[in-house]
């Protein structure tokens, strides 16, 4: 369900960046079919005057990808983008009708898109996670074929890489006093941010 | 003689009538462009017209022209810029549809109402027609000692009553606008037949369960903000609420066509984080390599401009500092491997023995952050 809600959040197509060559580096992934894409979104309360508001703020998305010549092989990418923000006006609620709201976000998403759009063109890739999975003929489950192969672009632009048998990255919420501040990826003691500009969020804390 | 002046005054008097009848707004257009404009168009459509619309509607000479705004004026209405179809010409030319139908006619609360008896689209019900939809409540009356009325209602989203039109049969033929008055007795005196009391009036209306009518003579709206006045006006165009409503959007705006030399990634500024304590003073460090900066040319100089922020949090204090770099080099340096770029904060005295800090740093549109637990 989680899924669902979030895949709202899916681009059209932007073409994936390639990553670069060296010793630790991960595979090229172009070619590569699109499962799934989301968004890396945080929400923030700030206030402004009297007012507060709900902020909302992209700082990357992940995506998982399957390899068309090996159907039973999948990466899960994550992509960092110049964060974006996006500060809701303050309104007189009781003045607008609900029609003028729909409309108000018809048109938003559509410049959401653009600037979505736009961003990716500025993104980076800093975590790959590749692995094969295959059917238990007893069960019909979904199991794990073979070890996890883990990428990640550590914070002085090299990629430390770790073939585990375990889910080893670990996905955690960074936050600043009372915001949320992006998401931290980690791969043993590296680790790479992915995180707003607090002063994008403008409004008093 | 003398008859045939006053056939010819007659005949003159008419004619002016019949050009008063048939006003053109269009002063400088074409016949066909008239028709194919004002009378087409302009004449079901007028009451979602802007002002600034009507006046630049009135300075149409010809065909092209028309269409042109014809279609500025749908697109500057589209509900939704995503989809192909455009909602809400969709929806307003199911409106004239419905008055060229008299879909009204044969509902069974609005009987026999014709738009058409009601002056068509220059009608009150139509103007109301065309600038709210169908409404959601109707209920038609017919009085032996008040004139007949007719109630449109429109809800809001919370069920209460957000516009209550009332009309009432003028000379028996249309159906015009009543508007409320603060005074509920002066109102049922507009509405009642000649030589009648208005005890009549209001008891009859009782009797056959109008009292949404009373109702509406008085009030116009569950909601004390909206006034007839308010409905009236046309609907502001989505694209115009879009811009009023929609959220404002911030973001890095990457300096791409200035950038002369420019790092390897895209929103990454790869660094060296470390941080030294001595005597119970913390100092924080970055080490950049130049290679890893984007660079812009000023005064015959590469520049590269650099933010960084630290906090550390120790107990209850929280130490915070912002720098703007704006670090000078050549190219020569910069492709040299060696070149180094680094940054110490301000020392300061700890008080705890664990302290945390952040780091942020950003170049162009490219960033880099550490959060570190730092143990004394």
């Amino acid at each position: 369900m989680k899924i669902l809600i979030l895949a709202m959040f899916l681009l059209q197509e932007p073409a994936l960046l390639p990553i670069q060559q060296g010793p630790n580096n991960p595979p090229s992934v172009n070619g590569w079919k699109k499962v799934t894409e989301i968004h890396l979104e945080l929400k923030n309360v700030i206030k402004s005057g009297e007012k507060t508001m709900t902020a909302t703020s992209i700082v990357g998305s992940f995506r998982v990808l399957q390899n068309p010549e090996l159907e039973s092989e999948f990466v899960f990418m994550v992509s960092k983008y110049p964060p974006l923000t996006f500060v809701p006006q303050l309104l007189q609620s009781a003045e607008n009708t609900r029609d003028e709201m729909v409309v108000a976000e018809n048109y938003f998403q559509k410049v959401k898109q653009e600037k979505l759009k736009e961003m990716i063109k500025f993104s980076d890739t800093i975590l790959l996670i590749k692995w094969r999975e295959s059917k238990d003929l007893r069960t019909g489950e979904t199991i794990l074929l073979g070890p996890i192969e883990n990428w990640l672009l550590n914070q002085q632009g090299k990629w430390i890489f770790e073939s585990t048998n375990d889910k080893t990255i670990k996905r955690e919420l960074v936050s600043e006093e009372d915001l949320l501040l992006g998401f931290k990826f980690s791969l043993k003691e590296n680790y790479h941010i992915l995180r707003l500009n607090m002063s994008h969020l403008g409004g008093e804390k | 003689m003398r008859h045939q002046i006053k056939v010819f005054i007659l005949i003159v008097f008419l004619l002016i009538l019949n050009g008063c009848a048939k006003k053109v707004l269009m002063k400088y257009a074409e016949t066909d462009t008239i028709k194919m404009c004002e009378e087409n168009f302009y004449s079901k459509f007028y009451m979602h017209f802007s002002e600034n619309e009507k006046n630049e509607f009135k300075e149409i000479k010809t065909l092209g022209e028309c269409q042109i705004f014809i279609d500025t004026f749908w697109q500057k209405r589209d509900t939704d810029p995503s989809t192909s179809e455009n909602e809400y010409k969709t929806l307003l030319e199911k409106r004239v549809e419905d008055i060229e139908k008299e879909v009204l006619f044969q509902n069974m609360d609005t009987a026999g109402f014709a738009f058409k008896a009601s002056d068509g689209f220059k009608g009150d019900p139509a103007k109301i027609y065309m600038l709210h939809g169908a409404p959601d409540f109707t209920k038609k009356i017919e009085g032996h000692t008040f004139v007949n009325l007719m109630v449109w209602i429109y809800g809001d989203e919370n069920g209460k009553h957000r516009y209550r039109f009332l009309f009432y049969q003028k000379n028996s033929i249309q159906y015009v606008i009543f508007w409320p008055q603060w005074n509920g007795w002066i109102a049922i005196e507009e509405i009642s037949k000649d030589f009648v009391e208005l005890d009549a009036v209001y008891e009859e209306l009782i009797q056959n369960e109008g009292e949404i009518f009373l109702i509406s003579m008085i009030s116009f709206s569950d909601n004390s903000n909206i006034t007839p006045d308010k409905a009236l006006k046309p609907p502001k165009p989505a694209s115009e609420i879009a811009k009023e409503l929609a959220p404002k959007i911030k973001t890095e705006t990457p300096k791409t066509e200035e950038i002369v030399v420019a790092n390897s990634f895209n929103s990454t500024i790869p660094a060296e984080f470390s941080y030294e304590i001595t005597n119970d003073k913390l100092i924080l460090k970055l080490e950049i390599k130049h290679e890893d900066l984007d660079w812009i040319l000023k005064n015959n100089e590469l520049v590269s401009e650099l933010f960084i922020k630290t906090i550390v949090w120790d107990k209850d204090q929280k130490h915070e500092e912002e720098h703007n770099i704006n670090i000078v080099s050549t190219k020569q340096k910069i492709t040299e491997k060696n070149s180094f770029f680094f940054f110490e904060s301000k020392p300061i005295t700890l008080e705890s023995e664990i302290v945390k800090a952040s780091i942020y740093i950003k170049n162009n549109q490219k960033y880099n952050s550490w959060i570190e637990e730092i143990k004394r």
